[in-house]
């Protein structure tokens, strides 16, 4: 995978990205604690690849995505799209390379709008083409999406869609200006199983197609398995792992992703789970120690005496080819594959 | 010979609509012994929890009984719970049957300490009981669920998602029940919280020998916990096997499409089917098998003949014409 790349661009460089919210603020008073909601996160996409977000609720990978699609502004750090900061682009510029799909198909789309005003509206703000090559564009696009015959659907509002066939009209609306890439934030997870393996598909397909990256931000890790060649790990604000796809789910190494591949039931009555080694429970990282985000649960903590206690949070070293760990005992190979 | 604790038999419930009748439990039957645990599987909208309400008779106003029967067995004796007056229904309501509701922050007054709150509940259905005696019983609950006893002096708010879901399972223990209907009782749960919940659940539906029924949509999570699995499309029940043979030999298209449409995190990376189209509208359900406008090996009968549902083998239920045979599916997994 990695020597594929070679010779095709960084698509997307985020480097020590932090999001702080106030957390309890009175009125006109100024912050005193902030929730590190997204708290030095760094990674590079290249041309043509998926990145997988994944963690659990509260980890930080919505916000992350928000900032990178420019709907948050950041506390610190810096993202870059084609090696230019994204605040150099003005909106209509960078909107056009940045697109997102939203998580519910129910809310993101206009209900007072057309599918065809839906998906041609990023056209009009745009300013592309005349109204017959923006009919003949968006009827391009629902058929690619699915939807056909697509003249039958360009006059219905989204109420009369299912909420596959509205997800699909949200990706159509994300592909009309060809971006290079989309933040995709938990599409699939409002949909029933016999009709998101279609818009999962789906997905993959269009990928090919347009040439386009994905950051797919999902809390499942099954679902992640078919939709990217990469995935980070989130824990509280922080990347803990990051590998490719099934280097990942075969040889995980940071005790959270050990636990959190064990908490995830397996779609099969004969396979038997090993218990998820893991203690307490996940908090609200406001105003955090400086030391590992996941040494409260960490049932190594103690390996390296008082190490993980007194040092600040780990750094994301590459312990095999690719593969990213932020975890002291796995840096000194006390946790091995 | 074993009895079950609970027999259903053609279970039928229509909504009533400005538009017609909405079909969402038509027809469903199933029987359960203590200790076993079903799983209904099935997508939004097949009507999966219309089910459980219909068992417990809390339903809606435009909800419609259609017919059939619960058999419920009360100390060896068969009763109808479907042909009680509402004020013996309520003698069985959480004595014999009781629930563990999805959305788990909603079901906790949040004025209320929650201890109060389960103790309310043993005394609303046992008036006898001393009000210490309740105490220590709530006490030995919030153990069994592994919730600190001092929490019961605690109110909602000062619980996690997890707690509160612990909580609400403590409560429907309250009053002892024979049979438990878990609907979706973790699915607003993230995965490590999820994963002990499931885990205390079935240790204590095993040592309690209870009757499980848990519903859900998620196909990992009742295979985890399913001793049989009943799979639920459009108000009916489609088929329904212990688990092994519903994952490894599913006979109808819908439970196999269903079965490899998951996608699992661990093994080989499978290919994942698709399954065509979108579930039918339950006012007006097509003719025939509802499954047939959705299915690759439908004909002309599937179309106009609903298939009755049946025992195929020992403990193997179906409705289907066209039983997907192991050369078929292996067929299929190949291509």
């Amino acid at each position: 995978m990695s020597l594929e790349n070679k010779g095709k661009k960084t698509l997307l460089e985020v480097k020590n990205l932090k999001k702080y919210f106030p957390a309890e603020r009175a009125l006109f008073a100024r912050a005193k604690h902030f929730v590190h909601a997204v708290d030095d996160v760094s990674f590079e996409l290249i041309e043509g690849e998926s990145l997988g977000l994944v963690g659990e609720s509260g980890c930080g990978k919505t916000t992350t995505g928000r900032m990178i699609v420019r709907l948050e502004t950041p506390t610190d750090g810096i993202i870059k799209v084609y090696e230019k900061n994204i605040n150099e682009y003005n909106r209509m510029e960078y909107h056009s390379m940045v697109q997102m799909i939203f998580q519910d198909p129910y809310e993101s789309l206009n209900p007072r709008m057309t599918i065809f005003d839906i998906i041609a509206e990023p056209l009009n703000i745009h300013n592309v083409g005349t109204l017959e090559e923006r009919e003949e564009r968006v009827m391009k696009l629902l058929s690619e999406v699915g939807l056909t015959p697509p003249d039958s659907f360009l006059w219905r509002y989204p109420h009369e869609l299912s909420g596959g066939q509205r997800q699909r009209v949200a990706i159509a609306r994300a592909l009309v200006l060809n971006p290079k890439l989309i933040v995709a934030d938990e599409p699939t997870s409002m949909l029933d199983v016999s009709v998101r393996t279609g818009v999962m598909q789906l997905m993959m397909q269009l990928q090919e197609e347009h040439s386009v990256s994905y950051l797919y931000i999902t809390h499942d890790l099954a679902v992640a398995r078919y939709m990217v060649n990469r995935i980070a790990v989130m824990y509280l604000g922080k990347i803990v792992e990051l590998a490719e796809t099934e280097e990942l789910l075969s040889h995980p190494l940071h005790p959270y992703t050990k636990a959190l591949m064990d908490a995830v039931p397996v779609p099969d009555p004969e396979y038997k789970r090993s218990e998820p080694n893991i203690v307490g429970n996940i908090s609200v990282p406001i105003d955090p120690p400086p030391i590992c985000r996941f040494y409260d649960r960490c049932p190594f903590r103690e390996v390296l005496g008082n190490r993980c206690k007194v040092e600040e949070h780990p750094p994301l070293k590459e312990v095999a080819p690719g593969h990213y760990v932020a975890c002291y005992a796995v840096h000194e190979g006390k946790i091995m594959k | 010979m074993i009895v079950p604790v609970i027999k259903v038999e053609n279970l039928k419930m229509y909504y009533k609509t400005k538009m017609g009748y909405v079909q969402a439990v038509d027809g469903i039957s199933f029987e359960l012994e203590a200790g076993e645990s079903l799983g209904i599987v099935g997508e939004s909208g097949c009507g999966k929890t219309s089910v459980s309400m219909t068992l417990l008779r809390t339903l809606p106003e435009n909800a419609h009984f259609m017919g059939g029967h619960v058999w419920f067995n009360d100390n060896g004796k068969m009763v109808d719970l479907t042909q009680l007056p509402e004020d013996e229904m309520r003698h069985y309501r959480w004595r014999g049957i009781s629930m563990v509701f999805q959305a788990a922050m909603n079901s906790l007054n949040p004025v209320y300490k929650v201890g109060d709150q389960i103790v309310e509940a043993i005394l609303n259905h046992y008036p006898d009981t001393p009000i210490d005696q309740a105490k220590a019983k709530v006490a030995k609950l919030f153990e069994l669920v592994t919730l600190d006893p001092k929490r019961m002096e605690q109110y909602p708010h000062q619980y996690s998602g997890g707690m509160k879901q612990r909580a609400v399972i403590a409560l429907s223990l309250a009053c002892d029940p024979k049979v438990i209907i878990a609907d979706e009782p973790t699915t607003a749960l993230d995965v490590i919280v999820q994963d002990k919940i499931l885990r205390e659940l079935k240790k204590i539906q095993k040592e309690l020998n209870m009757a499980m029924i848990y519903i859900s949509h998620d196909i990992a999570v009742i295979a985890e916990v399913s001793d049989k699995i009943a799979v639920m499309y459009a108000g009916k029940f489609v088929e329904e096997a212990d688990s092994t043979t519903i994952f490894k030999r599913p006979m109808h298209p819908y439970t196999f499409l269903l079965m490899n449409a998951f996608p699992s995190h661990v093994g080989p990376k499978k290919k994942l089917f698709t399954i065509p189209g979108e579930p039918p509208n339950l006012l007006n359900p097509p003719k025939g098998c509802r499954f047939a406008p959705r299915c690759p090996w439908a004909d002309n009968r599937c179309r106009e003949q609903d298939p009755e549902y049946v025992e195929v083998e020992k403990g193997h239920y179906l409705a289907c014409w066209h039983p997907l045979t192991e050369e078929v599916r292996q067929n299929e997994l190949r291509k």
